[in-house]
């Protein structure tokens, strides 16, 4: 759940979903559950030339177990709220 | 006092103490991370900051007796990512002097 | 025509001839017929319907004919049927029954006759003369009539006048009883007598009355059997036999015999039957003599009607108890024999009242139901409503379907019989007009039968399936259900919404309060009453759960103004932070003002030492000497604030890093714990439970404090364990959290211990490699570690310093003077951060006592005297080394470049501006005019890069060198206009 809280801060942020299959998408994050399954508006794919099939993919649901990387925006996230989150989460599983 | 120890139950306790520290993610893949560490989870879901990827892309030259595959390294340096935990081999301090 | 196999062409004639040969030849072959009918299994009629050879009826009957006002049945038909009413008497009441039915259709719903009754009813509509009749009881009608129109019905049988008067008093047993009590033992004589005298006069009529009393009888236990279920409905049928044949098809509409158990196969009385329906036909033909003779007896009757049935009455409830105990076993064969009864009355009387048809000016209205029929075919339309109530009670539905279409069939055979039954003597009209009725009645009789099975059909399968979908219906109770949902909204909702939810849940209230949107609150969480996470809106959640939507409401509230609050206080000591930057000559106007005045008497400091220090100290002595003891003394001073016995000293190994960490942990989760604590604060007015949470959050503060190791003996390691654990960037990040939560004297301890291990602390000892351009991970580690220390250990410091008095400073700024190398402390950023809090707070101090203000916070001249002491000893100091404070200047060294040409050099310098604004304020003139001498290069070159745009700065870096470098003029009463290059 602690992932996915973050997922939700950054809705409607620019990330980019690095796929298992080096397949790298820059998108919108519209949204995002809680298998981390994610929904990407308004994408781009790097280096098109290899995934020409993507090229007129406007956007797309990305199913959470393909993915390998999301990278964030750095600014729109709280690094010390995290690290609390953390903390919480693990207090609260321990109990 | 016994710190070292103590507080110290289950591996994942071991994960927490390198909360905000920069920690070294072995990847499937012949992938390897550092960065410091944010947010993890039960499953290993990692978020990290100021990451750099090492990528090892073995080329096996054709012809070329065992061990002779030359090993081409790709780097690149993220600022914040999201690492799905599926992917996750390890996760360690980096080592100290 | 054919219908039910009936001989192809020459069916009518075949069927006439047949019925003259003999009644029954007649009806065993309508036996066959009729009794397939009350067969389950009606499927394939429509099959064996056989179309054609309709052309020969032409011959028969003849083109047809003008019709003329045939059709004109609304005004005139009335008085027509009033002229032929003598031949019809029989069926008048019997229509009147007949439209009667329908007028009770609600009752009757589950009674098949309504489909079709109901559509007779609407073909005659109201135009119908005997609609105007009165409705409520056809039968006694019909005796009115009898009785004021006598001599018209004086033809009319004896049977004929016993029915109706049997259904009045015959209706319930009470009211036979009651007849009977009036009757009693006189009439009974009477009757006798005049049964004799009866028996005399009609002793050759004596053997048809007896078989009268016998048709009597059984349509007495007919009544008897079908009067609960629908009396009026079953009146007629009973009635039929005994009356006169009723007119053409609207008798039709007399129920066929529904109570016949369709299960039963008819076959199996067929011996019986054949037997009743021959007893039938003789006292038909009996009957009919005795009208004839009734006639002549017209009058005699007339007198002795009365009599007769009264007799009739009594003998008849003889025969009704005596046969009561049969009336079960006997059921079943009764209604048989009422069917075929009923049938074979059918197939006689109409063929008369076929023949009136024409005279009567009726057949004009058969003839507009047939264009009805044929224009909005009501066959599709009309069933639709009655069979919407068997669905209801689709039970029941099945056998009346059936009834139904036998009843139908039972119109068509009736109607074809007629014609049968039409002798030569019948107009060619006539038999047209009948055929095409027939046709219209077999057309509209299949439509329905088409309609009734796909009805059928469609409700197996909306059975099925709703059979289907209800298999596990009720399966789980409704505590079951609740139960399942009670654990899908635990899934939902936990006790503490933040701990699967913390982050997006925070760093929404965060964003919302920095951004200042004042209904945050709002938009945090909708647990409003009713609403709740996962759940509907308006559903209504019982009061488990409801408490404990309200009390995450209550948290949610709590945790979105703990954080406004917090937001709050950072933002402010960020002004406090800019303020004490910008110091400058009237900087101390910008100072932060002081919230608390804390007595820091109780400070192990003891005003007696100082007093004997001070004395110690000779003004004679050099300025060096006078600054070292005064830094000593003030240092003892600041050492002994920390209130350390060294007794107990245990000198041990620093801590590992790890060792560090897990502290840190355990240390976080016992701040984290606070917080959470402080967030479910109890109302003060709770005085029990506020207690108890004031303990325990005691408590936990009480272990941080021990944790932190901020009371451990100096000498314990080195670095010391506090140093230790501030080392980890989180254990800088975990200062500001830990001061919001102690009191303003365990962080008086904590900034002395902080003063005193000052140059432990990585951020100072490797300061130095922060004098490079180059970025290498170590650079970086660094620069991320000096920033989290200016933030958050800096930071939490500044109040304290900030709120500190004379003593206290005078004392720390010992400590740091006794303890550091001042000229690698001013190197560090966070040397000189921490130097220019010292030097900014004594300004506000002085300026405190110049102005007067804040009178107990008021320095002693002692102590004045000893800040001014350190003051000079640490600018003697610093004095060789002015420009080296500059990182700019000490990264252009290394560089072999000159300062102007670092990047963001004027950043990096800002820090240091301010601190020599700081330390220009403190210094005499002799010390400005030596900071003057010292800084006036990399002021000149400043200025001139600044305001001549020397190389390519862009104007931002242009206005904040000059804003640097005025902030240093300022505080020596110049500015950056007065120089001249």
């Amino acid at each position: 759940m602690l992932i996915f809280s973050v997922f939700k801060t950054l809705t409607d942020q620019t990330v980019s979903v690095e796929l298992k299959n080096d397949l790298s998408i820059t998108g919108t994050l519209k949204s995002v559950d809680q298998f981390l399954n994610i929904r990407l508006d308004n994408i781009k794919v790097q280096d098109e030339a290899r995934h020409p099939h993507m090229m007129a993919v406007k956007n797309c649901f990305i199913r959470g177990s393909v993915v390998r990387y999301v990278q964030l925006p750095a600014e729109h996230v709280d690094t010390q709220l995290l690290e609390d989150a953390t903390r919480r989460e693990t207090a609260v599983q321990k109990r | 006092m016994d710190a070292s120890s103590s507080g110290i139950q289950e591996p994942f306790d071991l994960i927490r103490l390198s909360l905000s520290e920069r920690v070294f993610v072995k990847l499937r893949g012949d992938r390897e991370l550092t960065g410091v560490l944010h947010a993890y989870d039960g499953h290993m879901n990692l978020i990290l900051s100021d990451v750099e990827e090492t990528i090892m892309i073995v080329d096996q030259v054709e012809g070329a007796p065992e061990g002779h595959a030359t090993v081409n390294v790709a780097k690149r340096k993220m600022e914040m990512l999201f690492v799905r935990g599926d992917g996750v081999i390890l996760v360690s301090p980096p080592s100290r002097t | 025509m054919s219908f039910f196999g009936f001989e192809q062409n020459n069916d009518l004639e075949n069927e006439k001839r047949r019925f003259l040969e003999g009644g029954l030849s007649g009806a065993k072959q309508e036996d066959v017929a009729v009794y397939t009918w009350g067969e389950e299994n009606y499927d394939g009629l429509g099959d064996a319907l056989l179309e054609g050879g309709d052309e020969l009826n032409d011959e028969t009957f003849g083109a047809t004919g003008d019709i003329g006002k045939d059709f004109d049945f609304s005004g005139t038909a009335l008085p027509e049927h009033e002229k032929a009413a003598p031949s019809q008497s029989a069926h008048l009441p019997q229509t009147g029954q007949s439209q009667q039915q329908p007028s009770q259709p609600s009752q009757k719903a589950s009674h098949l006759e309504s489909p079709h009754s109901s559509q007779l009813d609407a073909i005659w509509g109201n135009k119908s003369p005997f609609s105007v009749l009165p409705r409520s009881n056809g039968s006694s009608r019909a005796v009115d009539q009898l009785a004021t129109q006598s001599p018209k019905y004086t033809h009319k049988p004896a049977s004929l006048n016993l029915g109706p008067d049997l259904h009045k008093g015959v209706h319930t047993l009470e009211e036979i009883e009651k007849e009977m009590l009036a009757a009693a033992a006189a009439q009974h004589r009477l009757q006798q007598q005049q049964q004799q005298q009866q028996q005399q006069q009609q002793a050759d009529e004596h053997s048809l009355q007896r078989e009268l009393q016998q048709l009597q009888l059984q349509e007495q236990m007919l009544h008897q059997q079908h009067q609960p279920a629908s009396p009026n409905l079953l009146q007629s049928p009973t009635r039929a036999h005994a009356q006169r044949p009723p007119v053409g098809i609207q008798h039709t509409a007399t129920p066929p015999p529904r109570m016949h158990p369709h299960s039963q196969s008819p076959r199996f009385h067929q011996q019986q039957q054949q037997h009743q329906i021959h007893l039938l036909q003789m006292q038909q033909q009996q009957q009919q003599q005795q009208r004839q003779l009734l006639e002549l007896q017209e009058q005699r009757e007339r007198q002795q009607r009365q009599q007769l049935l009264q007799l009739q009455e009594q003998l008849k409830l003889e025969e009704l108890e005596r046969q009561q105990q049969q009336h079960r076993l006997q059921q079943q064969q009764l209604q048989e024999q009422q069917y075929i009864q009923n049938h074979l009355i059918h197939q006689r009387g109409i063929s008369p009242a076929l023949s009136d048809l024409h005279h009567r000016g009726l057949s004009p209205a058969m003839g507009e139901r047939a264009r009805r029929v044929g224009r909005q075919s009501p066959a599709v339309m009309t069933p639709q409503v009655p069979l919407d109530v068997p669905f209801a009670q689709n039970m029941q539905y099945l056998p009346q379907n059936i009834q139904m279409q036998q009843r139908l069939l039972a119109e068509m055979a009736q109607a074809e019989f007629l014609s049968t039954m039409q002798g030569p003597g019948h107009s060619e009209r006539d038999a047209r007009e009948a055929r095409e009725l027939q046709e219209m009645l077999r057309v509209e009789a299949m439509r329905k039968i088409m309609e009734a099975e796909r009805m059928e059909e469609k409700r197996k399968r909306k059975l099925d399936k709703i059979a289907h979908m209800s298999r596990y219906n009720d399966l789980m109770t409704q505590s079951d259900k609740d139960f399942i949902t009670r654990i899908q909204v635990s899934q939902l909702v936990t006790q503490d919404p933040y701990a699967d939810d913390f982050y997006a849940q925070v760093y929404g209230a965060i964003l919302r309060s920095r951004m200042g949107i004042a209904t945050s609150e709002d938009r945090v969480l909708r647990f409003g009453s009713g609403g709740g996470v996962g759940l509907g809106l308006g559903q209504k959640v019982p009061g488990r759960r409801q408490s404990a939507m309200q009390r995450m409401e209550a948290q949610v509230e709590r945790i979105v103004n703990n954080a406004r609050l917090r937001e709050k206080e950072k933002t402010s000591l960020n002004n406090l932070q800019g303020a004490l930057g910008r110091t400058s000559g009237r900087s101390y106007k910008a100072a932060p003002r002081q919230l608390l005045q804390v007595d820091t008497s109780n400070a192990s400091t003891s005003p007696t030492t100082s007093h004997v220090t001070a004395a110690h100290i000779s003004k004679a002595d050099s300025t060096k000497q006078e600054g070292e003891g005064a830094a000593r003394e003030a240092a003892k001073m600041g050492r002994e604030a920390l209130a350390v016995a060294t007794e107990g000293l245990v000198r041990r190994e620093p801590l590992t890093h790890r060792e560090t960490l897990v502290k840190l942990e355990h240390l976080y989760d016992l701040v984290l714990d606070v917080e959470q604590r402080r967030r479910d604060q109890p109302p003060p007015e709770e005085v029990e439970e506020f207690e108890q949470w004031t303990t325990e959050c005691n408590a936990i503060i009480d272990q941080i404090f021990d944790e932190l190791m901020v009371s451990e003996p100096l000498e314990t390691s080195k670095p010391h364990p506090f140093v230790s654990l501030i080392t980890p960037i989180k254990g800088k990040k975990l200062l500001p959290r830990v001061a919001r939560i102690f009191e303003l004297q365990r962080m008086q301890v904590l900034l002395t211990l902080i003063v005193a291990c000052f140059l432990q602390l990585d951020v100072v000892t490797q300061a130095p490699l922060l004098d490079t351009l180059e970025e290498t991970r170590e650079v970086k580690e660094l620069e991320a570690q000096t920033q989290a220390f200016q933030n958050s250990v800096v930071q939490s410091i500044l109040p304290v310093i900030a709120k500190a008095q004379m003593r206290l400073v005078v004392g720390l700024f010992g400590i740091l003077l006794d303890e550091c190398t001042i000229q690698t402390l001013v190197m560090t950023r966070p040397g000189i951060a921490l130097l220019t809090l010292f030097f900014s707070r004594v300004e506000v101090l002085r300026h405190n006592v110049a102005t007067g203000s804040e009178v107990e916070e008021l320095p002693t001249p002692e102590e004045m005297q000893r800040w001014h002491m350190m003051y000079n000893l640490l600018f003697d100091m610093l004095r060789p080394h002015l420009q080296l404070l500059f990182p700019s200047v000490r990264l252009a060294l290394q560089a072999n470049t000159t300062f102007v040409n670092i990047p963001n050099a004027d950043v990096m310098d800002q820090p240091v501006w301010q601190f020599l604004a700081t330390l220009a304020v403190h210094a005499n003139e002799e010390q400005q005019q030596a900071l003057v001498t010292g800084l006036r290069e990399i002021v000149l070159e400043n200025v001139a890069t600044a305001t001549k745009g020397w190389g390519n700065d862009s104007e931002e870096r242009r206005r904040l060198r000059l804003a640097n470098v005025n902030i240093f003029l300022h505080a020596l009463g110049l500015d950056s206009s007065q120089i001249t290059l």
